[in-house]
């Protein structure tokens, strides 16, 4: 247990380093701080870090935690550093990417791109009441029945919550990133 | 000031303050002592304790606290949502003592802070763990999610809940030592008699024993503890103790009635011993009172009894005498020690009669009686040694007066007798001698008548011697007639002419008649002997006739001149003259140093007739006349003491009284 949690140490030391030096090797547009789609995918790592699944959603107990890529892909590789992670089930994440939901494998976290905004209410449709965590990366996915959508306020990256499509799903998120998520204002239920 | 020495020197010591203290106190106070020690150290004790385990919590408290701060922070922190974190540590306003709280990102980048109070400075990070410092409590942990450190959290409060809490329990405990040592004495004072009241009764009964030596009272066992164990023991001893006193009383007792017939014995015997010695002190003075040598002497000849007269007549006293050899002590026994051997030979008493000695110049005469003396335990012989020079010299002078008497009352009646013819026969030769007187005219008438011529006559018995005849007649006569009247004066009591004289002169005026009455037929020279005088001073009158001491000391003086002419010593012939006064009597000694006498001569030299002269020249009359004078008129005495070659002394008493 403990010999995990040291490993688990050098492995975040490690994606230190390894952030940094990406950071340095690519092109920003802010010389000060992360851009955003770096923030972004160590968003997704953190809801897949916060977010608990039903034991029914994975094949077995080694199988990974896949996070699909729906639509054009922003993240410029900032998120292929996410698998060598694991979460906090000690399971692996895996990147899929896929144009559309056909494309892709069964997800845990499907990440909709500002691409596929159109297509998104029939995506999240379609996984109603699954164990997919939808993210749109719009202000306004939420209201089209993603369970979380980012935003920009005061230059900083910040998420909704859908409580009522999350309430629905099978899957439990953890009430301290509830909270930080502004809850969707407006008609939404 | 200066303090007097013993104050100076008085320590105060608790050894000896408590030694003096009661038991009661003692143990009272040793338990409330105790209990003060326990209580402080359990106060003590409790107080640190109380005072780690407050940290402890304390820290775990904040150690908690700051985790769970971190914990709701963790997705603030993923999510770099700093604003919610403030809002997180916000909620710590709560919490009263929190100072302030602050939070770091991962990579040690400030991330969130709080103050309670504005103003403070943001806190720099610390390795995690819990720092006390400066009444401050920091504890910092690092937020981990899924394994990985997302951030860092330091909560830092002060320590007044802990100070105020540190306060509350002591004062409870200080409270709780206080109830516990009140109660410890309450107890202590009231339960100490559990353990003091046996000693203390055995205390008081021990007093009391002391006190009143009453060896028959018991302590009252009261446990069978030790202190129950040594009241057994102190009971035994009191009984033994008891036993004993009964057991010594009774010795006592008997002790003391032993005692008292011993004192009665005592004094039996001192009385005896006092009766003894009373009896050996009477004997003594008996034996000392007695005008008798009494001397006893062993089979040895040691003496063994000496008595007063014994050390007076011998000089020695009754030490040097005892155990001696009584020849050595006294030679005068040496002739006596074949006497001494007889008696204690024979059994039968010895006596020597009239033994004559000269002591000191002194003729004694000493009667000795030798008894044989046998005794229990030893044998020897009492000699008895009396001086009868006194006696001895008494009865001659008694025997002397009595022959005296009847020689003088024999010789005046014979004188007497005499006297008429002696007369006849002077006269008729004093007639015879007027008859042929021619002076007488009857003669010359008478011769004429018958024719005879008394020229012739008388020329005839001239022729004849017939006148011679006469003469011689008369003479003889008149001796006789001389005679016959000293004899006479041997009875005839003359009191006339008696009156006090001085003897002194007496002397004087006989040595006076003696010098003029020499007589050449008589062929001495009376001037040619010396006269000492020796008078004795302030010597009273004598009573007596004069005329008669003048022809007693004429006599002696006479007679002492007859004895120095007959001396034939080369001596310068001297007579002395004393007197003395003893006795209520003049003493006068007429003393010559002539040839003396024998002792024969002595004993009759007062015997009328007896002289040592040749006939013719004395009357043997002169010392008897003297005699009869001197014992006969006056009362006196006469004694001669003489040794042949040592001079003659004669004495004569004469009483002062007269009668």
């Amino acid at each position: 247990m403990r010999a995990s949690r040291k490993s688990h140490l050098m492995r975040l030391a490690l994606a230190c380093l390894l952030t940094m030096f990406l950071g340095a090797a690519l092109p920003t547009r802010a010389e000060e701080g992360p851009t955003e789609y770096q923030i972004k995918a160590a968003f997704l790592v953190n809801f897949a870090n916060f977010t608990t699944w039903p034991d029914s959603a994975y094949f077995d107990a080694t199988a990974p935690l896949v996070i699909g890529v729906l639509g054009e892909d922003p993240f410029n590789g900032y998120l292929d550093a996410a698998e060598s992670k694991t979460i906090a089930s000690d399971r692996r994440m895996h990147i899929v990417r896929g144009k559309t939901l056909g494309d892709l494998p069964v997800c845990h976290i499907l990440f909709i791109g500002a691409s596929e905004e159109k297509n998104l209410p029939g995506y999240v449709e379609q996984l109603s009441g699954r164990a997919v965590l939808t993210i749109g990366d719009t202000p306004d996915a939420c209201r089209d029945g993603a369970m979380i959508c980012f935003f920009s306020e005061a230059n900083k990256i910040r998420f909704r919550v859908n409580l009522e499509v999350i309430e629905k799903s099978p899957l439990r998120l953890d009430p301290r990133v509830l909270k930080l998520g502004r809850a969707l204002e407006g008609g939404q239920k | 000031m200066k303090l007097p020495y013993s104050a100076h020197k008085r320590t105060w010591s608790v050894e000896a303050w408590f030694s003096s203290v009661s038991l009661k106190r003692k143990i009272t106070m040793l338990i409330v002592f105790v209990t003060l020690i326990a209580v402080s150290l359990t106060y003590v004790a409790f107080m640190v304790y109380d005072n780690r385990v407050a940290k402890e919590q304390l820290v775990i408290r904040m150690t908690t606290l700051a985790e769970l701060i971190g914990d709701n922070c963790v997705a603030s922190l993923s999510f770099m949502d700093s604003e919610d974190a403030i809002r997180t540590l916000s909620s710590l306003d709560a919490e009263r003592d929190i100072e302030e709280a602050a939070l770091w990102d991962a990579k040690g980048g400030i991330f969130a802070s709080y103050q309670k109070k504005q103003g403070g400075r943001v806190p720099t990070l610390l390795p995690d763990g819990h720092y006390f410092a400066d009444k401050y409590l920091t504890v910092t942990r690092t937020v981990i999610l899924n394994g990985e450190a997302v951030g860092h959290i330091l909560i830092r409060t002060n320590l007044n809940q802990l100070a105020s809490r540190q306060r509350q329990y002591g004062l409870i405990a200080t409270l709780l030592s206080l109830i516990a040592l009140g109660i410890a004495a309450i107890l202590a004072s009231k339960y100490q008699a559990v353990i003091s009241k046996p000693i203390v009764s055995l205390a008081k009964v021990a007093r009391s024993v002391s006190e009143q030596r009453d060896y028959s009272l018991r302590a009252e066992k009261l446990g069978n503890d030790e202190v129950g164990y040594l009241i057994d023991s102190f009971n035994n001893m009191l009984a033994e103790i008891q036993q004993r006193d009964t057991d010594l009383l009774s010795a006592q007792a008997a002790l003391s009635d032993r005692a008292k017939e011993l004192q009665l014995e005592l004094l039996e015997r001192q009385r005896a011993e006092r009766a003894t010695a009373a009896m050996r002190t009477f004997l003594q003075n008996v034996i000392d009172s007695m005008p008798s040598m009494l001397i006893a002497v062993d089979t040895a000849g040691r003496v063994t009894q000496w008595n007063s007269q014994a050390e007076r007549v011998t000089g020695v006293s009754r030490d040097e005498a005892l155990a001696r050899q009584l020849s050595d002590v006294f030679p005068f026994f040496e002739a006596s020690i074949g006497a001494i051997e007889a008696a204690i030979a024979t059994n039968e008493a010895q006596k020597r009669e009239r033994v004559h000695t000269e002591v000191e110049g002194e003729s004694r005469v000493r009667d000795i009686v030798i008894y044989p003396l046998i005794t229990d335990t030893s044998q020897g012989a009492v000699i008895r040694v009396d001086d009868v020079t006194d006696r001895t010299r008494m009865e001659e002078l008694m025997t002397q007066t009595e022959k005296m008497m009847s020689v003088g009352g024999l010789a005046a009646g014979m004188a007497h007798e005499i006297n008429n013819p002696l007369g006849i026969i002077l006269q008729s030769a004093q007639n015879i001698k007027r008859r042929v007187s021619k002076s007488i005219p009857k003669n010359v008438e008478v011769a004429q008548r018958i024719n005879v011529s008394l020229e012739e006559l008388s020329t005839y018995m001239k022729e004849r011697g017939i006148y011679d005849f006469l003469q011689d007649i008369d003479e003889a006569g008149k001796r006789a007639a001389a005679i016959v009247s000293n004899m006479l004066n041997f009875s005839r009591k003359s009191e006339t002419d008696r009156s006090s004289f001085n003897i002194e002169s007496l002397l004087d005026t006989a040595v006076q008649l003696a010098a003029n009455d020499y007589d050449l037929k008589k062929k001495f020279d009376f001037r040619g002997i010396r006269i000492v005088r020796d008078y004795a001073p302030n010597m009273p009158p004598v009573p007596c006739i004069a005329t008669k001491l003048e022809q007693v000391f004429l006599n002696l003086l006479k007679n002492a001149a007859h004895a120095l002419a007959d001396s034939h010593s080369g001596d310068q012939p001297q007579i002395t003259l004393r007197t003395r006064v003893a006795k209520k009597q003049a003493r006068i000694e007429i003393e010559d140093n002539g040839p003396g006498m024998s002792a024969e001569i002595r004993r009759r030299i007062f015997e009328p007739f007896f002289t040592t002269k040749e006939v013719g020249t004395g009357t043997g009359l002169g010392l008897s006349v003297s005699y009869f004078i001197i014992v006969d008129n006056h009362h006196g005495t006469i004694e001669v003491e003489s040794e042949p070659n040592q001079g003659a002394r004669f004495v004569i008493t004469l009483p002062f009284s007269g009668e």
